[in-house]
C-alpha cells in the first residue's frame, strides 16, 4: 500500500463492520455444514473376518451379499473384489465375460477391469491378511493392486 | 319498565338472533356478496385475503382457454393437492429404515381410503411434474419471459428444479428396491465430482465430492441417516422453500403486468373511459391495486377489453381445479401407486430404473456420471435461466411461437433434433464409444468426449446457425429450446422403452432375457 494513503475513522469503521458481516455469515454457513456433518457415522467396522484359511480349500468364487463383496480362490491364492459398481454403486452381477452393472449398463472383466460403460475406475481389491487370532481379514478401506493375491 | 318496553327487548333479541346468519356473513366478509357494480366487484377482489393475488381487472386476452392453457393453475391446484395428501400421510407414515416400508404397506392396505390418498399423492406428484414442464413451454412459446417478467421466468426455472427435488426425495420415502437404489444412485450423482477430480489428479488434496454425498446422506453407504434427510428435505424444508417461491411467482406476476399478452391489444391509456361510476371517490388507485405499474393515480384509466376477475377469472380458475382434482381421483381409482419389494442393499432390480421424468438422465448418466448427473442439468438450468437476458427483443410478445417464421424455426429444429439424436444413440449402441475401442483411454477423455458432450455440441452449433441465418436471438431461442424438449423426449423415450436388463439395448420389453416382467 503507499504510504501516503490514509483512511478516516468513518471509512474504517464501516469497511470493518461490512468485512465482518461477511466474515460471520462465512462462519456460520461453515457452522451448519459441520452441523449437518456428523463427527462419527455410525456404521460397521471396515475390517472383518473372512473365515479360518482351512474353509477355503476349493478353488471358485463365493458373494458375501451382506458386505458387496465377491471372494475368489485360485491356484495362486486368495483375492476379494468389491461388487459395488464405481459408477454409481449398484452391485454388479456376474456374467460370462466378468461382471455387468444392471442400472447403467458398465462392464468389467473377470479381474475387475473396466471394459466398457460409464464406469470411471476399476474395481477395487481389497487387502487381505491374517489375524492374530488366526482368521482371514479383510479390510474394505484397504486396496491393493490388481493381480496381488494372499497365499494360503 | 314498562311491558311493551320488555316486549320491545325481546322482539329486538328475536330480531337479532334471527339475523345472525346475514350479520355474520356481513362479519366475515369485507366486501358485499355478491359484488354488483364494477366497483364492488374491485374491492371483492382486493380487500378479500384469498383473492388479493388477483388483478381486479384483467385483459379479455389473458382468460382464452388456447392462451395459457390453464397450465401454470394446474401446477398451483396439484400442488394444493400434494400438501393436503401429503400432510394426511404423515399421520401413518413412519421414517425409519424398519419401519417405513410396513408403513406404507399399512396405509395401502390397513387404512381406509389410504390406497387412495397414497394413489391421488403420487399421481399429483406426477401430474405436477408434467404440468410444469408443460407450463415452462407454454411461457416459452408465447415469449411470456421477456422483459419486465425475466425475473418470474428465473423463479420459474428455480420451481422446476424445486419441483423434481420433491418429487425425487418422495419416492425415497416408502424404502422399497426404487427408493434404496434412487439413494444410491442420488448420492453417488452428487459424489460424482470425484470423477472430475480424479481425472484432473486432485482427489487426495480436495475431494467436495464426497463432502457432498456424505452431506446428503450422513454417512458413506444408504442407511438410516440417509432416509431422515430425506425425509426432512421432503416434509419440511423443500415444501417451506417451494410455497415462499410459489407465493413470489404469483405476486410477480400481477407485479409485472399481468399475463403475458400481444402488444397490439389495447393498453392502459390515460384517455380511455372512465368506468360505470364516474365521479365516485375510488378507495385506492388503480395503480396500488396493482392494475398498472408505477403509482400514479389514474383512476379508471382501463380500456375496454378488460373484464373484471369477479366472476371471469375465478370462475375459469374453478373449472381448472375441478379439472385437476377429477383428473386425479380418476387415475388414483384405477391405476395404483408403484410400490417395490422391500429394500434390498445386496441386489438391485435389474434394470433399476427411476420413474418416467428421470429416464432421460439415467439415460445421459449411462454415458458418464458426471456429464449426465451435474454439467447436463448444470448447463440446462443455467440456459434456461439466461434465455431472458439474451433474447432482449420485445415484439411478437404473447404470440404463440412469435408468428410463422417461429413455427418454421420450431419444425426444422424438431426434425434436426430428432434426427440427429437417433442417430448418435443408434451409433452408441451399434458400435460402443470409446471404451469399447480402446479400453485403455483416460477418464478425462470420456469425460470431454462422450455421446452427451455431443449432443450438447450438435445443439449449440443449431443455435448459431439459427442465430446467424436470421439474426434474431428470439429465433435462436426456439430453436435452443426447442432442441432441449426434444432432447428431453428422445432420451426419455429410449430411457423408458428401450433399455432392459443391464442396461442393454431392446426393441420391446418381451425380448428382455429372464422374467423380468411388470
Amino acid at each position: 500500500m503507499d504510504d501516503g494513503e490514509k483512511i478516516d475513522r468513518r471509512s474504517f469503521i464501516e469497511k470493518a463492520g461490512f468485512y465482518s458481516f461477511w466474515l460471520t455469515l462465512a462462519a456460520s454457513v461453515a457452522g451448519v455444514v459441520k452441523f449437518l456433518m456428523p463427527d462419527v457415522f455410525d456404521e460397521p467396522s471396515t475390517s472383518f473376518r473372512l473365515g479360518k484359511p482351512e474353509e477355503f480349500t476349493k478353488d471358485g468364487g463365493t458373494k458375501l451379499e451382506d458386505k458387496n463383496l465377491m471372494i475368489f480362490k485360485d491356484t495362486e491364492g486368495l483375492y476379494v473384489i468389491s461388487a459395488i459398481c464405481t459408477h454409481l454403486g449398484c452391485i454388479v452381477g456376474e456374467t460370462p465375460a466378468g461382471f455387468a452393472c444392471p442400472c447403467h449398463g458398465s462392464r468389467f472383466d473377470k479381474q475387475g477391469i473396466v471394459a466398457g460403460g460409464p464406469a470411471p475406475r476399476n474395481l477395487p481389491w481389497f487387502k487381505i491378511y491374517l489375524s492374530p487370532e488366526g482368521y482371514l481379514m479383510v479390510d474394505t478401506a484397504a486396496t491393493v493392486t490388481i493381480g496381488e493375491k494372499f497365499k494360503i | 319498565m314498562s311491558t311493551s318496553d320488555k316486549k320491545g327487548a325481546a322482539s329486538v333479541f328475536i330480531e337479532n338472533f334471527k339475523r345472525i346468519p346475514f350479520s355474520f356473513r356481513d362479519a366475515f366478509s369485507r366486501h358485499d356478496i355478491p359484488p354488483e357494480s364494477e366497483r364492488e366487484k374491485a374491492a371483492a377482489v382486493f380487500s378479500n385475503f384469498f383473492l388479493h393475488l388477483h388483478p381486479t381487472r384483467v385483459s379479455s386476452h389473458v382468460i382464452k382457454p388456447t392462451y395459457t392453457l390453464g397450465l401454470g393453475l394446474m401446477c398451483a391446484f396439484l400442488f394444493l393437492i400434494l400438501g393436503v395428501t401429503g400432510v394426511v400421510l404423515m399421520i401413518y407414515y413412519i421414517p425409519h429404515v424398519d419401519g417405513a416400508y410396513a408403513s406404507v404397506k399399512n396405509i395401502r392396505y390397513a387404512v381406509t381410503g389410504g390406497k387412495f390418498v397414497i394413489n391421488l399423492h403420487r399421481w399429483s406428484a406426477h401430474g405436477m411434474v408434467l404440468a410444469v414442464l408443460l407450463h415452462m413451454m407454454r411461457v416459452f412459446y408465447t415469449g411470456s419471459y421477456k422483459s419486465p417478467r425475466e425475473f418470474n421466468w428465473m423463479i420459474g426455472v428455480v420451481l422446476l428444479a424445486l419441483t423434481l427435488a420433491l418429487s425425487f426425495t418422495g419416492y425415497l420415502l416408502p424404502y422399497d428396491q426404487l427408493a434404496y437404489w434412487a439413494m444410491t444412485i442420488g448420492a453417488n450423482i452428487a459424489g460424482s465430482l470425484t470423477e472430475l477430480t480424479d481425472a484432473i489428479g486432485v482427489t487426495k488434496f480436495f475431494d467436495p465430492g464426497k463432502l457432498q454425498k456424505q452431506l446428503i446422506i450422513g454417512g458413506n453407504t444408504i442407511g438410516e441417516p440417509s432416509l431422515i434427510r430425506f425425509y426432512f428435505l421432503h416434509v419440511i424444508l423443500l415444501p417451506i422453500v417451494i410455497s415462499i417461491f410459489i407465493g413470489v411467482h404469483l405476486w410477480r406476476i400481477t407485479k409485472d403486468g399481468g399475463l403475458s399478452k400481444p402488444l397490439d391489444s389495447k393498453q392502459f391509456t390515460e384517455s380511455a373511459n372512465p368506468d360505470d361510476e364516474k365521479g365516485s371517490n375510488p378507495e385506492k388507485t388503480y395503480g396500488l391495486m396493482s392494475l398498472i405499474r408505477g403509482n400514479t393515480p389514474q383512476v379508471g384509466n382501463y380500456s375496454d377489453d378488460t373484464v373484471p376477475t369477479w366472476p371471469n377469472v375465478l370462475i375459469a380458475e374453478g373449472a381448472v381445479f375441478i379439472f385437476c382434482l377429477a383428473a386425479m381421483c380418476l387415475l388414483s381409482l384405477f391405476f395404483d401407486a408403484p410400490l417395490k419389494e422391500l429394500a434390498n442393499p445386496a441386489v438391485p432390480e435389474n434394470p433399476a430404473k427411476a420413474p418416467w421424468y428421470f429416464l432421460g438422465l439415467q439415460e445421459l448418466v449411462s454415458y458418464s456420471a458426471f456429464v449426465g448427473g451435474i454439467l447436463v442439468p448444470s448447463i440446462t438450468v443455467l440456459g434456461l435461466m439466461l434465455i431472458p437476458f439474451l433474447d432482449r427483443e420485445l415484439n411478437d410478445v404473447g404470440v404463440w411461437f412469435s408468428g410463422s417464421k417461429g413455427i418454421s424455426v420450431v419444425k426444422r429444429s424438431a426434425v434436426y433434433g430428432f434426427f440427429s439424436l437417433v442417430a448418435l444413440i443408434a451409433f452408441t449402441i451399434k458400435f460402443g464409444w470409446l471404451r469399447s475401442w480402446f479400453p485403455g483411454v483416460p477418464q478425462i477423455v470420456i469425460i470431454a468426449i462422450n455421446p452427451a458432450t455431443v449432443i450438447i455440441g450438435l445443439f449449440a452449433l443449431w443455435y448459431f446457425k439459427i442465430l446467424k441465418e436470421t439474426g434474431s436471438m428470439r429465433l435462436a431461442s426456439i430453436a435452443a429450446f426447442t432442441l432441449f424438449i426434444i432432447g428431453f423426449a428422445v432420451l426419455t423415450y429410449v430411457g423408458t422403452f428401450l433399455r432392459g436388463p443391464n442396461w442393454d439395448f431392446f426393441w420391446l420389453q418381451s425380448q428382455w432375457p429372464g422374467i423380468h416382467f411388470d
